[in-house]
């Protein structure tokens, strides 16, 4: 009991299929796993991509800019070159200085102020501080040449003076606040004024408006929370971060402009730059993760169905091994040789090949006071239940007919029993006969079985006697036998329907004429050579198509009337020969002359042998063997094992000339040559073998 | 097999009760002894209730009819069944024997 219960606490183990395992849960958060690590690693190489992307675009944006500034501020150098050189020309005339100033802002709209400023006291009658100087005022529109230099505008102490003075090549100051607007910057560039012998007696200056240059560095934009800003070596933001600025992390790209001490740099957003690829890893990772569940969820349910057939699998296979050792320990009642009591007088053979691992089909023969009893069935249905039935059969039939010899009977005990306990409503067709040996009488009853072959004299054709209804279905079916009587050398051949309904590839039935035309050539055939015939006509038939059903053939044939006798070699013996000819003609109509034609030839080639065959003094026998009449002919064999001798070529008895002339000696086997219509002689396996023959009809 | 042999004047009547198989024609070889001191007489081999006769038989015809002829007597042979009559022709002794009914 207890190992019962253990048994099925592991079967509900094994096959509990509805709940993870803990080895699933880590398969799955390994494949999730993986599917972040791929997730992030595509992230990484995108962001690295973007990275060094907007590097690039950034530096190409920033050169750009400077391109920009510096061809503005190149333009300013060229004109106050220019404007040095004129200075220096009419450096003799102060009044003409106020021409040159207004003359520079006037005619370069992106100069908003110049102004050129001498040494103390350079000019004499100008007094100690000379600036002229010309500006445009922003909202009077008007262009303002004055003079400014004065006690409390002392540009001689101004860094643009001092450097003016001192760089040849000219310098820019830093940006500074505009006097008249102060949200605007401006830069100044001043370059000496030279007297005739080359030494610095002024500085020409021009002041740029960088507004222009801090819209378009407001403008560079590389995303939409990009900026780009410009400060000063010294710190002041002339372009400063714009107020939207966002509470964020940023890349910064910068260049430094050495020469003016002016810093550009690019600020962008780590949301601007990377939000995209945030988002689209995001819809990457979800759409993964989605798939996966879906594979997971296909995978698994497919894991169970195959499970599950796995399971009913293995139960089909233990419960068809299990029944097929059953089948095999029913099968191997059934009976396999030829049986050696009645060999000499029946040849029976059965066979069964069947289609699945355990077939419907059942036959069965044996022998009970010198009856045969035999049947062939055919269960409803195939594979195990079909077997089951079969075995409960086959036992059945055993059990009822070991007390009775009436078939009728048999097959209505067998009716009530099987059909007591049916209810899948199973039934089995069968044909059951039992044979006299001695007569060659088959009493018989067919129910619902394919009509067997009766074989007789080469002509095939089918017992077609009304059949009563099959086993199994109804318990009150009445049965009828009939009688047969098979005569020396004739077939009763039984099979199931597996036999006639075999199919071909091109599904075509073996049939009942190929059955008919295949028993018509069986002949002179043993039941196990028309067994094997049979067999290799459907087998030929069926060719490469799969065997559908069952296949089981049950030959029964009345041996042809072969008698034997056995003499030793001694001539008394010879009185045996009569009253053996006399038993085995018996009931056969042959001719009285004939008859005695044929005693007188045995007798004398027996004589014969007697006589001569063994050496004097020796013991031997000599065997008779008679078969038929078949077909109209008497076959005869007599065999001894004495020297090899050819009575044939004995020399004949010459019956022409006088009789005291005669050789008496040849006259027996003249007889024999005269009465038979055939001889021969062969040695073979030590025996002298005298085969006769003779027509008599 | 019989052989019984009775006497009328001058002439002898043997008569053949069986089958003259081999094993008889072994056995009847002294019976016929009388036949063949009488060989130079009258000789009748009555065959009626002789329904076979064997090679064997037919020597001993042939003996009878040997000794007969050279003695100078007569033999004939008497009410010949079809199936022995089938022999001699077989045989083509039919026309050494004197057949009468």
């Amino acid at each position: 009991m207890s190992n019962e219960s253990s048994l099925a606490d592991k079967s509900t183990k094994n096959t509990d299929s509805s709940g993870f395992t803990k080895w699933e849960l880590v398969k799955i958060l390994a494949a999730i796993f993986i599917l972040l690590a791929a997730s992030l690693t595509y992230y990484l190489y995108v962001r690295k991509e973007i990275l060094h992307n907007d590097q690039k675009r950034a530096e190409v944006a920033l050169k750009h800019t400077e391109n920009i500034i510096r061809s503005r501020f190149g333009k300013v150098e060229t004109i106050l070159g220019a404007m040095q050189l004129m200075a220096e020309h009419e450096l003799n005339d102060p009044d003409e200085m106020f021409v040159i100033a207004h003359y520079t802002v006037k005619s370069n709209p992106i100069i908003k102020s110049a102004g050129l400023a001498f040494n103390k006291y350079y000019y004499p009658q100008k007094g100690c501080w000379f600036e002229p100087a010309a500006a445009n005022i922003p909202g009077i529109d008007t262009l303002v040449v004055e003079q400014i230099g004065n006690e409390g505008h002392d540009y001689t102490k101004m860094e643009w003076y001092t450097e003016g003075l001192m760089y040849e090549e000219g310098v820019w100051s830093d940006p500074y606040p505009d006097h008249y607007n102060k949200d605007s910057y401006l830069m100044t560039f001043s370059l000496p004024v030279h007297n005739a012998i080359r030494e610095p007696v002024g500085v020409i200056c021009a002041d740029i408006d960088i507004d222009t240059i801090a819209k378009f560095i407001r403008s560079v934009k590389l995303y939409p929370h990009s900026f780009c800003t410009l400060v000063t070596e010294s710190g002041i933001e002339v372009v400063p971060p714009p107020s939207t600025k966002l509470n964020d992390k940023y890349y910064i790209f910068t260049k430094t402009m050495e020469d003016k001490n002016i810093i550009l740099t690019i600020y962008i957003p780590y949301s601007d730059m990377y939000g995209r690829l945030r988002k689209s890893t995001l819809v990457f990772f979800v759409l993964a993760l989605l798939g996966m569940l879906a594979v997971f969820i296909i995978t698994y349910s497919y894991i169970r169905n195959i499970k599950h057939l796995n399971e009913v699998k293995i139960n089909e296979e233990r419960i068809e091994s299990e029944l097929s050792i059953a089948c095999n320990i029913q099968l191997a009642l059934l009976p396999s040789s030829p049986l050696p009591e009645i060999a000499g007088n029946m040849d029976v053979k059965g066979m069964q090949i069947s289609a699945k691992y355990v077939g419907g089909d059942l036959y069965d023969y044996y022998l009970r006071d010198n009856k045969l009893l035999f049947c062939v069935g055919d269960v409803s249905g195939k594979g195990v239940p079909a077997a089951l039935l079969m075995a409960i059969s086959h036992s059945l039939f055993r059990t009822i007919s070991a007390h009775n010899d009436h078939p009728d009977e048999i097959m209505k005990e067998l009716n009530v029993s099987m059909s007591a306990n049916n209810p899948d409503m199973m039934f089995i067709t069968m044909f059951l006969g039992i044979m006299d040996l001695k007569e060659g009488k088959i009493r018989y009853c067919n129910a619902g079985h394919n009509p067997p072959i009766v074989v007789s004299n080469g002509k095939a054709e089918f017992l077609s006697t009304d059949p009563s209804l099959l086993l199994g279905v109804e318990p009150s079916a009445k049965f009828t036998a009939y009688d047969l009587t098979l005569a020396p050398g004739d077939t009763l051949f039984l099979y199931s329907d597996g036999l006639t309904e075999a199919e071909n590839e091109r599904k075509e039935l073996f049939g009942e004429k190929r059955a008919l035309k295949t028993a018509a050539g069986f002949g002179e055939m043993t039941a196990e050579e028309q067994i094997d015939r049979m067999c290799a006509a459907v087998s030929r038939f069926v060719g490469n198509a799969e065997q559908s059903d069952d296949l089981t053939m049950l030959a029964v044939r009345r041996q042809p009337a072969l008698s034997m006798l056995t003499l030793t070699n001694d001539l008394n013996e010879l009185t045996k020969l009569e009253p053996f000819l006399e038993d085995t003609f018996r009931d056969k109509n042959l001719d009285a002359s004939v008859l005695s034609q044929i005693s007188l030839a045995l007798e004398e080639a027996i004589a014969n042998v007697i006589m001569y065959a063994y050496p004097e003094g020796q013991k031997g026998t000599v065997t008779l063997k008679i078969d038929g009449p078949s077909e109209g002919v008497v076959r005869m064999e007599i065999s001894d094992a004495g020297t090899p001798f050819n009575p044939l070529e004995h020399k004949e008895a010459n019956l022409d000339v006088s009789l005291e002339e005669r050789q008496i000696g040849g006259l027996g086997i003249h007889l024999v040559k005269e009465i038979m219509d055939t001889e021969e002689y062969v040695y073979r396996d030590g025996h002298n073998i005298l085969s006769l023959s003779k027509r008599v009809d | 097999m019989n052989i019984d042999i009775t006497q009328e004047g001058n002439t002898y009547i043997a008569t053949f009760d069986g089958r003259l198989d081999t094993v008889a024609a072994q056995q009847i070889a002294e019976t016929i002894e009388p036949l063949l001191q009488h060989a130079d007489q009258n000789i009748i081999l009555d065959c009626e209730k002789m329904p076979f006769i064997s090679s064997s038989g037919l020597r001993i015809f042939l003996k009878i009819r040997k000794e007969v002829s050279a003695q100078g007597g007569k033999m004939y042979l008497r009410k010949v069944c079809s199936d022995v009559q089938q022999v001699f022709k077989m045989t083509k002794l039919e026309e050494l024997f004197e057949i009468i009914d």
